[in-house]
């Protein structure tokens, strides 16, 4: 990439667009610029004027936590797809792929089937807080248990790591498909839905408890970008350069799990994000590591609050499940990505 | 410069490499022949710190391989390896860049892409510095990876007590490219370097290496200067075939091989 500073630019430029515009759409529209008003006043208390109290409470309290919290997520996943491709050297590596989003279905359906096995009614507050802890407990789990499946006498196979990961993933969705069959039709509408994604329902407090675990890994895994590039070039290579290679791979994983635990804990899953974004963001900016992984988070976080636009106006006054939108546009994308690329291994063959 | 003793190794039960003791003086181009299987490739990962042996003992320059620090040894030792992958989503010069690694962030980077373009022009890939890997021939390749060993343990005072290991560095490279990177070994010995290398060119290993440790099913056979281990004695057991030695006139020799059972003709009905 020639000029990293001028794509870190035009794309915070674009999230802050996206972001503007996304705050001013819905059944209550408002003006993108009155929208950005509100922000600058609520950022530094400048400029009262140019929009209404309740315009502003739409803004602060209803859409803009939503907004953030989507941007957040994308950021989250994003990353996380990036690091993983990365650490796999392989470059249909995604969080939905080593069982780890599994992983946080089954403990999300363990909650809400057996919090009313147990006879409790709990308030919807502590039942959402109860499901995101769970699956971000349910994420760190299953990524630990696969983690330790692949580590033999200190190292870790990382093929054993992507081949446990899948095994782990097929025995926990089999433990969810279990407790499907247990729940009755309110538990199963519950956990449709949560399977599906949702941003719904965010709030400030929400933003606070997820974003540690996104900022956290943001900050690190950048500054592990060249060790990243140099491990492309094969684990042996690595090792031969002075990379400490098994604390690397931990590491990584760790890390990506954080990330995607906390994403899912809060929204869901939502599929083709960890996937897709690193996919586009290196046919676009390169392979770098150095810069891929922050710009997939910008782009994940872009993708994703667009995305949640779309899925809460295109049948209004309905909703539709996030991880739906995501897949209708991921998918087609990633499908054409792929063609590309046959054509390309034909011509080298 | 390195010195192994014992050195055991085994993977899934298979013993690779059993009681192989030796050492390696600085200053020479050391070969290690054998024929397929004998556990060359596999001395060379345990001598360069790549794979710890199960038993036995490495020193490098009087200390043993475990005690050096990764980033250490990697300023002092590097490895052409076999095989990389095939998908490396990097341009040439980035490539060969990454060789400078192990001198971290202290080094900058106006003087790592000079090195990068010095080594970059003697191993004759200067063409090929904006191209991506998954464009290159095979032996393109090779000469990238070379550069990018060669990036990894150069200094401005040349490679004093630097040592190279080479997998079967002739790999995919024609006869011109194959001088070329033998001659290039020879400069580096000559700059205070030590090689040790895995070849399957005996003659090109009577022509350029030193010295030749022979290993036959994991086994030291014999170690010592060309001239007494490229001998029809020491190589017609081991590789099985029949072989003769000839002079050159200006007292250089060269072998000659024929197999030692000859295919049976095809029965004619």
């Amino acid at each position: 990439m020639k000029r990293p500073l001028i794509t870190y630019l035009t794309l915070g430029g674009q999230l802050l667009l996206v972001l503007t515009v996304a705050g001013g759409v819905g059944a209550f529209s408002i003006q993108p610029g009155q929208v950005l008003q509100i922000l600058l006043h609520q950022l530094a208390m400048v400029g009262d004027g140019g929009f209404s109290g309740q315009q502003e409470a739409i803004v602060v309290h209803i859409r803009l936590p939503r907004i953030v919290l989507g941007a957040v997520v994308g950021a989250g996943l994003a990353l996380s797809g990036a690091t993983l491709q990365g650490l796999f050297r392989n470059p249909l590596a995604a969080p939905g792929l080593i069982g780890i989003t599994a992983g946080s279905t089954a403990a999300a359906a363990s909650f809400i089937v057996g919090i009313s096995a147990l006879g409790l009614a709990l308030g919807s507050w502590w039942m959402q807080y109860g499901l995101a802890v769970s699956a971000f407990l349910g994420a760190c789990g299953t990524g630990l248990m696969v983690l330790r499946i692949a580590t033999f006498r200190g190292q870790t196979q990382v093929t054993t790591l992507l081949l446990a990961g899948v095994a782990v993933q097929a025995l926990v969705i089999a433990f969810t498909g279990f407790l499907i069959f247990l729940a009755d039709d309110d538990q199963l509408r519950d956990l449709t839905f949560w399977t599906m994604g949702s941003l719904g329902g965010a709030t400030w407090s929400h933003i606070l408890t997820v974003v540690p675990f996104v900022l956290f890994p943001l900050v690190i895994l950048p500054t592990l970008g060249r060790v990243l590039n140099a491990f492309s070039l094969g684990e042996s290579s690595a090792l031969l350069l002075g990379i400490p290679v098994q604390r690397l791979k931990i590491t990584l994983f760790i890390l990506s799990t954080l990330a995607v635990g906390a994403a899912v804990a809060v929204a869901g899953t939502i599929g083709f994000v960890g996937l897709v974004v690193p996919h586009l963001t290196r046919k676009l900016f390169g392979a770098d590591y150095r810069h891929l992984i922050p710009l997939s988070a910008l782009n994940g976080a872009i993708l994703l609050v667009v995305a949640d636009t779309l899925a809460r106006t295109l049948v209004a006054p309905m909703e539709l499940p996030i991880g739906v939108v995501t897949a209708i546009v991921g998918a087609p994308v990633f499908l054409q990505l792929l063609l590309k690329n046959r054509s390309k291994g034909v011509a080298r063959a | 410069m390195i010195r192994f003793s014992y050195i055991d190794y085994a993977i899934a039960g298979k013993s690779l490499l059993k009681d192989v003791s030796g050492q390696f003086e600085p200053g020479k181009l050391h070969a290690l022949i054998g024929p397929n299987g004998a556990g060359k490739s596999t001395l060379l990962k345990v001598l360069s710190g790549l794979v710890a042996p199960l038993g036995g003992q490495v020193t490098f320059r009087g200390r043993s391989l475990a005690a050096w620090k990764e980033r250490d040894l990697a300023r002092n030792r590097a490895f052409l390896e076999q095989t990389i992958p095939d998908e490396v989503p990097f341009r040439v010069a980035e490539i060969i860049e990454m060789g400078r690694y192990p001198y971290g962030k202290e080094e900058s980077k106006a003087l790592r892409r000079n090195i990068a373009l010095r080594l970059a022009a003697q191993t004759q890939v200067e063409h090929l510095l904006h191209r991506q890997w998954q464009g290159l021939s095979g032996g393109e390749r090779q000469r990238v990876q070379l550069a990018r060993v060669l990036t990894q343990l150069w200094t401005p005072e040349g490679y004093s007590s630097k040592v190279l290991f080479l997998d079967e560095p002739l790999n995919n490279l024609d006869i011109a490219f194959q001088h070329l990177l033998l001659n290039i070994v020879r400069e580096f010995i000559q700059s205070g370097g030590t090689v040790i290398s895995v070849l399957h060119d005996i003659n090109l290993t009577a022509r350029f290496a030193d010295s030749c440790l022979l290993l036959q099913n994991g086994r030291k056979v014999v170690q010592g200067p060309v001239k007494e281990v490229l001998v029809p004695a020491w190589l017609e057991p081991v590789f099985e075939v029949q072989c003769n030695q000839l002079a050159r006139p200006d007292g250089s020799f060269f072998l000659e091989f024929s197999p030692l059972h000859l295919p049976s003709p095809i029965p004619q009905s």
